[in-house]
C-alpha cells in the first residue's frame, strides 16, 4: 500500500513500477509496411528465379509477379513517409548514409529495390526481356536486403522482445518474406502457370517450416532470458500462438504438403495456404511488433534483458 | 483556434517565447505541419518583427502549438518567411547534404552530420545589450542574479558566480525567476470589483490612484483619534490598516511606515516578519543585544558542527545548507532534529526524531547535560555572559512553582518583573523597548548600573547566581525525562549532546541554524532563547563558524523587520510611542527608553534624527520634533488582532502589499469573513491571489456561506512589479544590504510600491493641501519630494536610501556613521542602524561587489553592505578571549593589537576600536553609554554587555526558557503542572475555538510545512508554470501505520478537521513520518502543506483553514507547528474517491 | 550593471574552460543531492521547455516521472528511511542516505545507440563529444526512442520531433557551464572535461569508502556498471550508492548496433537459402 519506497517483487527493483526505457510508436503502418517490402521482395526473387530457369509459361506469372513487386515497393515508401511524424522532410532519409542504422540501410535498400523492380517491369513491358532479367537480378539482389532489414532494425533497439534473439527474428522475417512471396506467386499462377504452382507451394512450405523452427528457438531464448511475457499474456498470446503459429504456419505448411499427394482439390489446398501464410505473415509483423511495445513498458523484463546475461 | 500578436522574445530549438503587446507572455510549440526552421525563428526575433500565431492549446501542456505563424509586416530583409516551395527546400536539402562530405572522409557520426543551425548555433546571452544584477525575489538567502536583456527586453536570468553566498548557483525557485517575471498569469492592468459585484472590471491606474486616495482619506477622517478619554495624545487612526512589506524593498517598507504612520496616523501597519520571525527579535535581542542571525551563511563552512532545528533547511534555504554541505566535507558532524524525516535528514550525520512542540524539552536537556558533566566553556561564559551575575533574592523558580516564575499576577494573567532583576538594580531590556515594567522607578533603580558593575560571584558560589539558578532549573530536564517528553531516544539525545560539546571550545565552533519551526509556537521566543544560553555556554557566538543563524523566508523579510512595517517600531528598532507608557512627551519617552550604560545610551541622537528626516524643517526643538505627529499604540495591533478587527469592523480599509493572508493567515476562513465586512481593499501583487480573488472564488462563497452580491468590499488589485524591474535593496537573512538593478520593464500598469506609495502620499498630501486641522499637520509636514528616475514617475530609490542613510541638515551631506548622529537636531537619519551603506552622495555600498579572492579573508567586506556598520559576524570581540588573544589560530577573527592600542582583525570590528581588553570604568566618575562597558563586554547593546543566560527584562513568558505543550497538545505537561505557556495570547471565540488537552475527537499532533519546490505561501511558484509542476497538488503526509489503521492508501483522499475547519486533500503515506510512544501511548502526527490555494498551476485546499488564532505572549506570533487534528479516509460534500481534482481557476484570469 | 557576459564564465563556475575538440560531461555525484529540483527547472528555464502533467504522482516527492521530451533533467525519489528497522534512521552514514535522490539526465553515449540509430543524421556528435539533435533536420521518424537502452530520447508528437538534453550545446559554444550543473546548490552535477571528472569521481568514491560509506560506486565510468555492451563510457555518469535498478537504470545496457550484422547475415543467408531452394524446385517442374 505504501507506494512511496522503492518497489521490490521477484528480487528485482523497480523505480515506483515505471518502465525503464521507452516503447516505440511503431503501429499497423510499419507492420503493414514490413509485411508488404517483404512480399515484394520475396514475390521478386521467386519471379526471378522462374524466369531464370525458363519454366515454362511463367512469361505472364513474372510480368505480373515484378508488376505487383514494383507496387509493393510503391506502397512500402509510401507507407515509410506516412509513418514520420514530419512528414515534409522525408528527403532527409536520403542525406546520410548510416553503416550503423539498419533504417538507413534499409532506406537504400528500398529505394534499389523500388528502381530496379521499375526498371525491370518497364523494360520487360515494352520487350527488352534480356534488360528487364538483368534489372530482376538486381532487383531480386537488393530484395534480399529487403526481407531481412527489418528484422535487423528492430533487434537494434532496446526493446527486450525483439533484441533478445536478433539472429533468429532475422531468419524468421526472411523466410518469412519468402514464403509470403512465394504464396502470392502461387495466386498468380493459378491462372497463368499452373505447372508452376506445386512449386512455388513446395518453397512456401521450405520457408514455413524454418519460419516454425526459428519461431520455436525464439521461444525458448525468450523464456530463458525472462522477456517472453507479452507473447504469452492475454493481450498477445492468443493472437500470437493460434494466430501465428497455428493458422499462419502450421496448417499452410499441411496443406502445402497435402497438395502434393490430392491432386484433386490441389489447387483449392494452394489457395487456402496461400491465403493462411499472408494473413498469418502480417499478423506476425503485427503481433511481434506490438507485443515489443508492450515488453518495452515491462521494466523487469528489460532489467532481465539488460542484467549482463550476454 | 486562438490567435495572439506580438514579437518574439527567445528561440530555443522549434519552442519560443511570445510577448504580446500587453506585455504578457506564452510560449509556443511548433507544430509539426508548421516549417519553420529554428533559425527562421531566430531571424524574427532579431528582427523584431510584429507576428501573428495562431495556435491550438494541447491537454496537459503549459504552452501553446503554433500551428501558423504571419508576419504582421511585410519581413525586414533578413529571411523572415519560412522555407517553402521546391527551390528552397532543395537548396536547404543541398546545403546540409552529408553524403559528399562523407565521401571525402568525414564521419557520419560527427562532421559529415553537422548542419547550417549547429554551426550558427550561440548561447542567446552572446546577444544581451544589458546584463544588470540582482538579488532573488524569494527567500532571504539573497542569492545574486545576472540579468540579461536584449532591446529592453529581459532574456534569461540566472546565477552571478561572484556571490559568495550562491557562487552562480540558484534553488529551483531562483531558477525559475525568468519565469516569474513572465508568467502567464502575471497581472499586467488595474482590476476593479465593485461593492456587490461578480466580476473585475479593467481599470485605469489613474482612475484607482485617484480613487483610492479619496477612500484613504474619507476613511481617515471618519475614524482619527486626536485624544484619548483620559485626554492622552495619541493622533492615530485604527480604522485603515496595511499588510505586507517582507517581499518589497527597505526603501519601499521606509516609505510606507513613513505614509501611514509619519504621515496618516495609521497604526494597524504589519508585514509577513510578524508571521515570519517576529521570535526572533526579542530572543535573539534580549540574549545577545540584536535580534538577528549572528552569522553570514557562508561561515556555515567554518563550523565543526552544524546543527539544523526548528528548519528544514536543504528544502527552504538550499543555498545556505550548500555552506553545510561543504562544512561535512571539511569533516564537520551534521545534526538534525525534526518531527519528519526531510531532504535535510537525508544529508545529516544524526537525525533526531521528536514530536512537535517540545524543542524546550529538547534543548533544555542539552543545557543539563553541559552543566551537569561541566561540558561548557568557561573561560568563554564567565568573561562574556551573566552566568555568575546574582539574582534578586526574592528569585523563584519555575522548578518551585511548577512551571510558573514569582511576579505571577493571577488577575491580570501577566507577571511583574521586579524579582527577575540583578540584585540591587533593574537592567533596562536590551529591546526596541527598554523600559522595564517594575513597580519602583525605571530610572531610579536602573541609574545605579552607573555606580559599578552588576553584583557577580565569578567562583560561581553564591546560591542565586545565575549558574545555580540553571543547574536547578534545568535539573529536571534529564535524558529520560527528554525522551519521555520529546519521544526522541535519549541514546540520539546523549550523541548531539556530546556531538556539540565536543565541537566547542578553543579550537572548535559550532552552529545553529532554525527558522519559523522555532518561531510558529507560543513558546517560540523561549525556543529560540534555549539555543542562544547553549551557544554561550559553549562560547559559539560571535566566532567564525560559531553562531545562531535565523534562517528567513522573503527576499527581505529582515529589512522589513529592520525598516518596520511593524505596528510597534519605528526605523531600526526604536520602540514606537505606546499611549499606555510613560511616552505622553518626547521628553518622557526618551527618559523611559534611554539606557544609561551601553550602546542604547546612544538613544535620544537615533530618535531626533527619525523626526528630522520624516518632517524636516517642520521639526524643531520647539515642537518636540514633531513627536506629536507620530501616531500612540494602544495595545496590541499585529496581524492576528488585526484579522479580529477586520472581523469585528473595526478595521474598515485594508492595504494588501504583496502578502495572502487567505492563504498565510491562521484561520482563513475567519479571515475572509473579515475581508467581506471591510469597506475598500487595494492588492497589490503580481497575480490574483486568493485574498484579492475571495468575493468570488473564496472559501465561503464556494460553501455558498457568503453571496459576491452580499459582499459590499470594494476591491482593487493593482499589478506590482518586481526584482530586475526595479531599483532598490533587499536585506538578506544574515543582515546583507544589497542592491538589486532595474533591467526590464514590468508588463502593463505594473508599478513598484515605490511609486504606488510616493504618489499616493502625493495626492493625498493635494487633497489636504488647504486643511487647517491639527490632525493634518504630520501629512502636510512630512518630507515628500524625491526626484523621479523615469517618465512613468518611478521614485529613485537611491534617494530614498540616502534619507534612511542620514545627512547633515544644514548642508546636506551623507553622514559615513551611526557614531556621527546627533540628537540637536543637526543630522537627519530615517534608519540609524543602516547608516554608513551611504557614506557620500557618489558611494551605494549595497552595489558594492567585490568578493574576497580564494585566498581572502572569506568575510567579503566589499560584497555590498551589512548593518551593523558592515559587521559580518555580530560580537566579534568575542572571537578573541579575555585578554584579546584569538582562542586558536584556527578561530583567529579579530585581535587585540597591544602595539597599536587598538583592535585588529578580518571582520569589521563590534566593539570600541581602542579599547582594551583590561578596560575597566572609572566607576567614581558614574560612567554612562559605553564608558560604563569594560574591555570584555563583546555584547554592547546589552546594558552590562554580558550575553543574558537569565534574562531579566524584556521577556513577558520568563527569566529562563520552560517546556510548556503547545495550547492544542494530545498529551499533558509532563514536566510542570503549568499545561502551556501561561501568558500566551488566547483569542477564543466562536469562530475560533481551541481543542483541550487530548481531546479525543482530535487524537492527532498536526504540523504545517512548505515544500522547496514551493515559496511561502505560493503565489510566486503556483502561478509559475515550471515550478508547479513539480509539487502540482497538496497532500498530507501520514505514517503508513495510521494509514493502515484508517485504511487509507497512498494517494487516497482524505479529510483532515479541527474545531476551525475541515479540508480535503490526497494522502502522501511515507515512512518519513513515525509514530511517537509518549506517556504510555502511540502518538501519530500528520503533516499537510500550507501553501496550496485555489489559484495558480498547483492547487490544493488551505491548511490555515484548520489552523487557530492564538499567538505567543512577546511577539503574538501564531501557532501553526503544532496543533491536533482528525483525519479520515474521504472527500468533503460526499464526493467520491475517484472525483477529478478540481483545479479551480488554475488559468482563469478572465474579465467579466 | 556590467558590460555584457561575463566571458568565459565557465572557468569562473565549474573551473574549466569549455574548448571544441575535447571530451565533457557530467558527473553526478547522489550522494550531495538534496533533491531540489533545481536541475529541472533551470534547464527548462534554458531552453524554454514547457511544464506538462500537473498531476500527483504519490512516487514520494517526484511528480516529474520520467524524461522526456519536456523534461531534460529528471530527479528520481526513493524513500528508504526504515528499510533498516521500524525505528527508523537516526545515526546515518555520511551525506546522503536513506532517502535517495538522484538527478537523471541523457547519458550521452560514447558509443551512443540513437545516435548510431537515427537515418538523417539530425543526431550527430558534436565538437565537445556530446550527442545532440538538430532540429533543422530531424524528420521525426523516431527511431531513436527505442534505440535508447536508458529511456531518455523522446518524441514530441506535437512538433514531430525528437527532443533530449543536449548537453547546452549552445551554452558550451559561448563558454557557459550547463544550466542544470550551474544552478546545482550542492555541486550534486559537476560539469567538466570527463578525464579530470573521472579522476574526481574515483577519488570522491574513496573517501566516501573511508568515511563508512561502503555502498558507494561509480555508475557509467569506464569499465564500471551502465559502461557495457560496447556503449563506451557514459559522457553523463553517476555515483550511486543502492544497484543501478533502483534508479531505473540497467546494469548492463548494451549497444544495440552490434546485433545489425550478426542479424543481417543470418537473415541474408535464409533468403539466399530459400533462393537456392526456389532453383531447385522450379527446375524440377
Amino acid at each position: 500500500m505504501d507506494t512511496t519506497t522503492v518497489s521490490s517483487r521477484d528480487g528485482i527493483p523497480t523505480y515506483h513500477e515505471r518502465p525503464a526505457i521507452k516503447s516505440s510508436l511503431y503501429g499497423w503502418t510499419v507492420a503493414l509496411y514490413i509485411f508488404v517490402g517483404g512480399l515484394a521482395a520475396g514475390l521478386q526473387i521467386v519471379v526471378t528465379a522462374a524466369e531464370l530457369v525458363a519454366a515454362p509459361d511463367s512469361a505472364t506469372a513474372v510480368l505480373i509477379g515484378r508488376g505487383i513487386a514494383l507496387a509493393g515497393a510503391v506502397l512500402g515508401g509510401v507507407l515509410l513517409i506516412l509513418d514520420l511524424h514530419t512528414k515534409q522532410r522525408f528527403y532527409n532519409m536520403l542525406r546520410i548514409f548510416r553503416p550503423t542504422s539498419p533504417m538507413s540501410i534499409g532506406t537504400y535498400a528500398l529505394m534499389g529495390f523500388g528502381f530496379w523492380s521499375l526498371v525491370a517491369f518497364c523494360t520487360q513491358l515494352f520487350g527488352l526481356p534480356l534488360v528487364g532479367l538483368i534489372c530482376g537480378c538486381l532487383a531480386a539482389a537488393t530484395g534480399w536486403w529487403m526481407t531481412t532489414y527489418t528484422a535487423a532494425l528492430l533487434s537494434a533497439t532496446a526493446t527486450p522482445l525483439w533484441a533478445v534473439a536478433p539472429k533468429l527474428l532475422a531468419v524468421r522475417f526472411a523466410a518469412s518474406a519468402m514464403s509470403t512471396g512465394a504464396a502470392t506467386a502461387t495466386l498468380i499462377a493459378l491462372g497463368a502457370a499452373p505447372a508452376l504452382v506445386l512449386a512455388f507451394g513446395d518453397l512456401a512450405a521450405l520457408a514455413l517450416l524454418i519460419e516454425l523452427i526459428a519461431s520455436i528457438g525464439a521461444t525458448v531464448i525468450r523464456r530463458r532470458r525472462g522477456v517472453n511475457g507479452p507473447l504469452q499474456d492475454a493481450t498477445w498470446g492468443p493472437a500470437y500462438i493460434v494466430g501465428v503459429l497455428m493458422f499462419g504456419l502450421c496448417a499452410p505448411l499441411v496443406l502445402y504438403a497435402l497438395a502434393n499427394f490430392y491432386a484433386g482439390p490441389a489447387q483449392a489446398m494452394a489457395i487456402a495456404a496461400s491465403v493462411c501464410v499472408l494473413a498469418g505473415g502480417l499478423l506476425m509483423r503485427g503481433v511481434i511488433l506490438l507485443a515489443g511495445n508492450d515488453s518495452a513498458k515491462r521494466p523487469r523484463d528489460y532489467f532481465r534483458f539488460a542484467a549482463g546475461a550476454t | 483556434m486562438a490567435r495572439q500578436s506580438g514579437r518574439i522574445i527567445i528561440v530555443q530549438e522549434g519552442r519560443f517565447l511570445l510577448e504580446d503587446d500587453a506585455g504578457s507572455h506564452r510560449l509556443f510549440l511548433t507544430s509539426h505541419s508548421l516549417n519553420f526552421n529554428p533559425e527562421d525563428l531566430r531571424a524574427l526575433a532579431r528582427g523584431q518583427q510584429r507576428i501573428t500565431v495562431q495556435y491550438s492549446e494541447p491537454e496537459d501542456l503549459v504552452a501553446g502549438l503554433a500551428e501558423s505563424i504571419e508576419l504582421a509586416q511585410p519581413s525586414n530583409g533578413n529571411s523572415a518567411n519560412p522555407r517553402h516551395g521546391l527551390g528552397a527546400t532543395l537548396r536547404g536539402f543541398l546545403r546540409d547534404w552529408s553524403l559528399p562530405r562523407q565521401a571525402v572522409g568525414q564521419s557520419d557520426r560527427s562532421d559529415a552530420a553537422k548542419s547550417t543551425e549547429s554551426h550558427q548555433l550561440k548561447a542567446r546571452l552572446a546577444e544581451a545589450d544589458q546584463v544588470g544584477t540582482s538579488i532573488c525575489a524569494y527567500c532571504a538567502v539573497g542569492c545574486a542574479q545576472l540579468v540579461y536583456a536584449r532591446n529592453g527586453k529581459v532574456i534569461h536570468v540566472e546565477g552571478d558566480p561572484r556571490s559568495p553566498i550562491n557562487q552562480g548557483t540558484l534553488c529551483p525557485k531562483g531558477a525559475a525567476t525568468f519565469d516569474l517575471l513572465n508568467s502567464p498569469l502575471r497581472l499586467n492592468s488595474v482590476l476593479y470589483r465593485a461593492p456587490g459585484s461578480d466580476h473585475w472590471e479593467r481599470k485605469p491606474l489613474d482612475w484607482a490612484m485617484d480613487r483610492i486616495a479619496r477612500l484613504v482619506k474619507r476613511t481617515r477622517d471618519e475614524t482619527f483619534v486626536q485624544k484619548l478619554p483620559n485626554g492622552s495624545a495619541v493622533n492615530h487612526t485604527l480604522g485603515i490598516g496595511s499588510l505586507g512589506g517582507a517581499t518589497l524593498d527597505n526603501e519601499e517598507n521606509y516609505l510606507i511606515k513613513k505614509l501611514f504612520g509619519g504621515g496618516l496616523g495609521m497604526v494597524a501597519i504589519e508585514n509577513q516578519a510578524r508571521v515570519c520571525h517576529s521570535a526572533s527579535v526579542p530572543s535573539l535581542g534580549a540574549t545577545y543585544g540584536r535580534g538577528a542571525a549572528t552569522l553570514a551563511q557562508w561561515d556555515l563552512a567554518n563550523s565543526d558542527c552544524v546543527v539544523v532545528m526548528g528548519s528544514n533547511m536543504a528544502e527552504n534555504h538550499p543555498i545556505a545548507f550548500r555552506f553545510v554541505v561543504k562544512a561535512k566535507q571539511r569533516g564537520a558532524t551534521v545534526i538534525h532534529v525534526d518531527p519528519r524525516f526531510t531532504r535535510t535528514s537525508a544529508l545529516a550525520d544524526i537525525y533526531a526524531p521528536i514530536r512537535t512542540g517540545t524543542d524546550i524539552a529538547f534543548l533544555g536537556g542539552i543545557i543539563h547535560y553541559l552543566l551537569e558533566n561541566d561540558l561548557w566553556f568557561k573561560d568563554y561564559a564567565l568573561n562574556f555572559t551573566n552566568i555568575s551575575t546574582i539574582i534578586d533574592h526574592r528569585f523563584k523558580d519555575a522548578d518551585q512553582l511548577d512551571g510558573l516564575f514569582s511576579g505571577w499576577n493571577e488577575e491580570k494573567h501577566a507577571y511583574q518583573y521586579d524579582s527577575w532583576q540583578y540584585e540591587g538594580e533593574a537592567v533596562p531590556s536590551s529591546l526596541a523597548e527598554h523600559s522595564v515594567n517594575t513597580a519602583e522607578s525605571f530610572s531610579e533603580k536602573t541609574k545605579r548600573m552607573e555606580k559599578g558593575p552588576p553584583p557577580r560571584d565569578p567562583t560561581l558560589q553564591h546560591p542565586n547566581c545565575v549558574y545555580h539558578i540553571m543547574r536547578r532549573h534545568y535539573a529536571r530536564y534529564t535524558p529520560e525525562m527528554v525522551e519521555r517528553v520529546t519521544g526522541c531516544p535519549k541514546e540520539i539525545f546523549v550523541k548531539i549532546a556530546e556531538a556539540l560539546a565536543r565541537n566547542s571550545g578553543r579550537d572548535r565552533t559550532g552552529a545553529f541554524c532554525y527558522a519559523v519551526a522555532w518561531t510558529h509556537h507560543t513558546t517560540g521566543v523561549q525556543i529560540i532563547r534555549t539555543a542562544g544560553i547553549i551557544q554561550g555556554l559553549l562560547g559559539n557566538t560571535g566566532r567564525p563558524g560559531g553562531g545562531i543563524l535565523a534562517l528567513r523566508g522573503h527576499c527581505s523579510i529582515q529589512g522589513s523587520t529592520d525598516v518596520p512595517t511593524l505596528y510597534n517600531m519605528l526605523p531600526t528598532y526604536l520602540p514606537q510611542p505606546q499611549a499606555y507608557k510613560s511616552h505622553e512627551a518626547f521628553a518622557d519617552y526618551l527618559k523611559a527608553e534611554t539606557t544609561p550604560t551601553g550602546w542604547w545610551h546612544n538613544f535620544p541622537k537615533y530618535a531626533v534624527s527619525l523626526l528630522k528626516a520624516w518632517y524636516g524643517e517642520h521639526a524643531t526643538r520647539a515642537n518636540d520634533w514633531g513627536y506629536e505627529w507620530v501616531p500612540k499604540i494602544v495595545g496590541d495591533h499585529s496581524q492576528l488582532p488585526m484579522t479580529l478587527a477586520m472581523r469585528d469592523g473595526v478595521l474598515r480599509g485594508m492595504f494588501f502589499l504583496g502578502q495572502n493572508p487567505v492563504i498565510g493567515g491562521s484561520n482563513s476562513r475567519l479571515i475572509e469573513r473579515g475581508l467581506a465586512k471591510l469597506e475598500w481593499m487595494v492588492v497589490r501583487d503580481i497575480t490574483e491571489t486568493e485574498t484579492a480573488g475571495f468575493w468570488r472564488s473564496g472559501q465561503l462563497v464556494r460553501k455558498g456561506e457568503l453571496k459576491p452580491e452580499d459582499i459590499r468590499t470594494e476591491v482593487f488589485l493593482m499589478p506590482g512589479s518586481l526584482a530586475g524591474e526595479k531599483g532598490g535593496t533587499f536585506t538578506n537573512t544574515h543582515r546583507l544590504i544589497q542592491w538589486h538593478d532595474k533591467v526590464g520593464e514590468a508588463p502593463g500598469d505594473s508599478r513598484s510600491e515605490l511609486w504606488f506609495i510616493y504618489h499616493l502620499g502625493r495626492r493625498l498630501r493635494t487633497l489636504y493641501a488647504d486643511s487647517t486641522d491639527a490632525k493634518d499637520l504630520p501629512l502636510q509636514n512630512l518630507t515628500w519630494d524625491y526626484p523621479l528616475s523615469d517618465e512613468k514617475g518611478e521614485p529613485d530609490a537611491e534617494a530614498v536610501l540616502k534619507e534612511m542613510n542620514g545627512y547633515t541638515v544644514a548642508d546636506r551631506k551623507q553622514i559615513a556613521s551611526f557614531q556621527k548622529l546627533k540628537d540637536d537636531g543637526s543630522t537627519a537619519s530615517g534608519a540609524w542602524l543602516y547608516c554608513g551603506i551611504f557614506p557620500d552622495d557618489s558611494t551605494n555600498k549595497a552595489r558594492s561587489r567585490k568578493p574576497d579572492g580564494p585566498d581572502g579573508p572569506g568575510t567579503h567586506l566589499e560584497w555590498a553592505f551589512a548593518w551593523p556598520a558592515n559587521r559580518r559576524n555580530m560580537y566579534n570581540r568575542a572571537s578573541a578571549d579575555q585578554e584579546g588573544r584569538p582562542w586558536s589560530e584556527r578561530k583567529k577573527l579579530m585581535w587585540w593589537d597591544e602595539a597599536r592600542g587598538q583592535w585588529d582583525g578580518y571582520d569589521s570590528l563590534d566593539f570600541e576600536p581602542n579599547k582594551a581588553p583590561d578596560y575597566e570604568p572609572d566607576w567614581s566618575q558614574e560612567p554612562q553609554g559605553m564608558d560604563a562597558l569594560d574591555g570584555k563586554s563583546a555584547f554592547i547593546m546589552i546594558a552590562d554587555g554580558r550575553a543574558s543566560l537569565f534574562v531579566p527584562s524584556g521577556l513577558k513568558d520568563g527569566p529562563l526558557p520552560t517546556h510548556y505543550e503547545p495550547v492544542e497538545s494530545p498529551v499533558r505537561n509532563q514536566l510542570y503542572g503549568q499545561q502551556d505557556n501561561p501568558v500566551a495570547k488566547k483569542w477564543e471565540a466562536a469562530d475560533n475555538r481551541y481543542h483541550a488537552v487530548g481531546d479525543p475527537k482530535f487524537p492527532y499532533a498536526l504540523t504545517t510545512y512548505r515544500l522547496t519546490e514551493h515559496h511561502s505561501g505560493g503565489t510566486p511558484t503556483r502561478s509559475v508554470p515550471v515550478t508547479a509542476e513539480l509539487q502540482p497538488e497538496g497532500f498530507a503526509e501520514i505514517p503508513p501505520e495510521l494509514a493502515r489503521e484508517l485504511a487509507i492508501e497512498n494517494l487516497d483522499w482524505v479529510v483532515i478537521s479541527t474545531a476551525r475547519g475541515e479540508i480535503e486533500t490526497r494522502a502522501l503515506v511515507t515512512e518519513r513520518l513515525r509514530p511517537f510512544m509518549i506517556a504510555g501511548r502511540k502518538l501519530y502526527q500528520v503533516g499537510m502543506l500550507w501553501h496550496y490555494g485555489w489559484s495558480g498551476y498547483a492547487t490544493g485546499d488551505i491548511a490555515n483553514a484548520l489552523t487557530a488564532v492564538v499567538g505567543e505572549p512577546n511577539t503574538s506570533i501564531h501557532e501553526n507547528k503544532s496543533l491536533t487534528c482528525n483525519l479520515r479516509k474521504g472527500r468533503l460534500d460526499g464526493r467520491p474517491q475517484t472525483a477529478p481534482v478540481e483545479h479551480a481557476h488554475r488559468l482563469d484570469v478572465v474579465i467579466g | 550593471m556590467l558590460p555584457g557576459m561575463i566571458p568565459n564564465e565557465a572557468e569562473l563556475t565549474a573551473g574549466v574552460k569549455i574548448e571544441a575538440g575535447r571530451q565533457y560531461g557530467f558527473f553526478t555525484d547522489t550522494t550531495l543531492c538534496i533533491g531540489c529540483k533545481a536541475c529541472e527547472v533551470a534547464c527548462k528555464e534554458w531552453n524554454s521547455l514547457p511544464a506538462d502533467h500537473l498531476t500527483l504522482t504519490g512516487m514520494s516527492y517526484d511528480n516529474t516521472g520520467a524524461l522526456s521530451s519536456n523534461t531534460w533533467r529528471h530527479v528520481a525519489f526513493i524513500e528508504k528511511v526504515r528499510s533498516d528497522g521500524a525505528d527508523g534512521a537516526m545515526v546515518l552514514p555520511p551525506f546522503q542516505s536513506h532517502w535517495k535522490m538522484m538527478s537523471d539526465v541523457c547519458k550521452h553515449c560514447d558509443n551512443a545507440p540513437c545516435q548510431e540509430a537515427c537515418p538523417t543524421g539530425a543526431l550527430f556528435r558534436t565538437e565537445f563529444d556530446t550527442v545532440v539533435v538538430q532540429q533543422d533536420i530531424c524528420n521525426g521518424c523516431g527511431y531513436c526512442v527505442p534505440a535508447c537502452p536508458f529511456g531518455v530520447i523522446d518524441l514530441n508528437e506535437l512538433d514531430g520531433k525528437a527532443h533530449k538534453c543536449t548537453l547546452c550545446y549552445d551554452r558550451l559554444k559561448s563558454g557557459l557551464e550547463p544550466a542544470c550543473a550551474k544552478s546545482c546548490p550542492t555541486d550534486s552535477i559537476q560539469f567538466g572535461e570527463l578525464s579530470d571528472l573521472h579522476r574526481r569521481a574515483r577519488a570522491r568514491v574513496q573517501s566516501l569508502h573511508e568515511q563508512g560509506a561502503g555502498d558507494a560506486y561509480l555508475y557509467g565510468a569506464p569499465g564500471g556498471p551502465g559502461a557495457t555492451g560496447n556503449l563506451g563510457h557514459l559522457h553523463a555518469f553517476f555515483l550511486l550508492t543502492e544497484q543501478p535498478e533502483v534508479y531505473n537504470l540497467p546494469s548492463a545496457p548494451s549497444r544495440g548496433a552490434d546485433r545489425v550484422l550478426p542479424s543481417l547475415l543470418a537473415g541474408l543467408a535464409t533468403a539466399v537459402l530459400l533462393t537456392g531452394a526456389a532453383f531447385g524446385f522450379l527446375l524440377a517442374v
